[in-house]
């Protein structure tokens, strides 16, 4: 999977526009990233990825790529 | 694994009540605009609930669904051997609400009454705990009470719990009728996780700490007399943790999903039941749904869920699969047949215990 097909993931999961994130963004100027979204985003990365999100690992993502560093496909 | 097993002791009536008192997310539009209850109500399912009214306790709540329970029931209240209260919302500091609600009852004195401090998971620990002591007992009924009044811990002006939280009560009578089928339970603690879901005031640890607000790390402004609640690591719990206890139960126990008629999960929120559905490969119609209108009322969603769908209509006898997960963390799985002619309509109540409540005069 190649680095734009990952945050076609996230943007899909954030209803945002293709092309609307970018790996060097911080998370919280994304306005979308909320509460429900990172629920969605923990479930997002356990049916494609595998990966099981904890509470601690998602308050230490501070921007676009570190989410993105994760999905190891 | 901790696996407990009852035999002959089945449910012999299901009652739960509501608080007089219908609240609507949409109502928080005066608070926190559109946006933010129509995203709530989108994400989480709740579109409703019923909240205590000032002067009603979690023990009005479990007092008035025992009286329905009594009203609708040919036993006797002479008859109840042992009576749990399950709520982390007490009376008093001492003694037991317990005690408060065998008066009110009028169980007699040979009634072994306690209280069981625990949340989401309480339904599934409470029946065990019943199961458990009637079956050391000679006692043939035993009264599983649950009231809770959660809505009246949270800040009003928190987001994320405000419009989540619905109160309500509960009244479930076991008999021990020496036949039925057996019953299985598992149950799981974790306390390393006991800062999930927390309210830390008031107890003895800080009975009265400053009352100022801080930026919790969800950036939302609360004092320590708030609960907190660590949103994302209580999600991943309960699709991760609940899901593993569900499948060990099942193999354990050598059943399929397809050998239960319906699965009961504790309430949460939609988003969670439907992860949780998805996982086993439910269906929905075998996935009752009970949040959108009543809120997450702890423990006491499980047999809600069964007044809602099942108070108007005898449909015959079920196989139900129950899960509890929540503060403590706590969790547990248990299933069991329920004759859902035996569950009792859901019905409102404005009722509280006014000698309950002690002025300075009843103490000189």
């Amino acid at each position: 999977m190649t680095e734009r097909e990952k945050l076609a993931l996230l943007e899909d999961m954030l209803e945002l526009d293709e092309g609307d994130l970018s790996m060097d963004m911080a998370l919280d100027d994304v306005d979308e990233y909320d509460s429900m979204a990172k629920l969605s985003l923990i479930v997002l990365m356990e049916d494609e990825f595998d990966v099981k999100l904890t509470g601690e690992m998602i308050k230490e993502f501070e921007t676009v790529g570190d989410i993105v560093a994760l999905m190891n496909k | 694994m901790a696996f407990y097993h009852s035999n002959g002791i089945e449910i012999a009536g299901i009652a739960c009540v509501v608080p007089d008192n219908y609240v609507t997310v949409e109502s928080f539009t005066e608070v926190f605009g559109e946006q933010i209850p129509a995203k709530f109500t989108a994400g989480t399912g709740v579109k409703s609930m019923y909240k205590a009214l000032p002067e009603q306790t979690a023990s009005d709540l479990a007092a008035a669904a025992a009286e329905n329970l009594f009203a609708n029931t040919a036993v006797d209240r002479d008859q109840i051997g042992m009576m749990i209260l399950v709520t982390q919302s007490p009376d008093y500091r001492r003694p037991s609400s317990a005690s408060v609600v065998q008066k009110r009852l009028g169980l007699p004195i040979d009634c072994a009454c306690m209280e069981l401090n625990l949340g989401c998971s309480g339904f599934v620990y409470g029946l065990q705990t019943m199961m458990s002591m009637l079956s050391a007992s000679d006692q043939k009924y035993g009264l599983l009470l649950m009231g809770e009044t959660a809505s009246k811990l949270v800040d009003p002006l928190d987001k994320s719990i405000v419009m989540l939280y619905g109160d309500a009560g509960a009244a479930v009578l076991l008999e021990k009728t020496g036949t039925g089928k057996p019953v299985t339970t598992l149950l799981r603690s974790d306390g390393s996780r006991f800062m999930s879901i927390i309210l830390p005031a008031g107890g003895f640890r800080d009975m009265n700490p400053p009352r100022e607000k801080f930026t919790c790390s969800d950036g939302i402004e609360r004092s320590l007399y708030d609960i907190y609640m660590d949103g994302t690591s209580v999600f991943s719990f309960s699709i991760t943790d609940v899901p593993l206890a569900i499948k060990d139960y099942l193999g354990y126990t050598n059943t399929a999903p397809d050998d239960y008629d319906l699965f009961l999960f504790h309430q949460a929120n939609q988003f969670i039941i439907r992860q949780l559905s998805k996982k086993l490969r439910l269906s929905a119609e075998k996935v009752p749904i009970s949040l959108d209108r009543y809120g997450n009322t702890g423990g006491i969603s499980i047999p809600l869920t069964l007044c809602d769908h099942y108070g108007e209509q005898d449909a015959g006898v079920k196989n139900c699969f129950m899960a509890g997960f929540g503060v403590g963390l706590s969790w547990g799985v248990i299933a069991a047949e329920i004759d859902t002619g035996k569950i009792l309509p859901v019905v409102k109540t404005a009722d509280w215990y006014k000698e309950g409540k002690i002025i300075p005069e009843m103490l000189k």
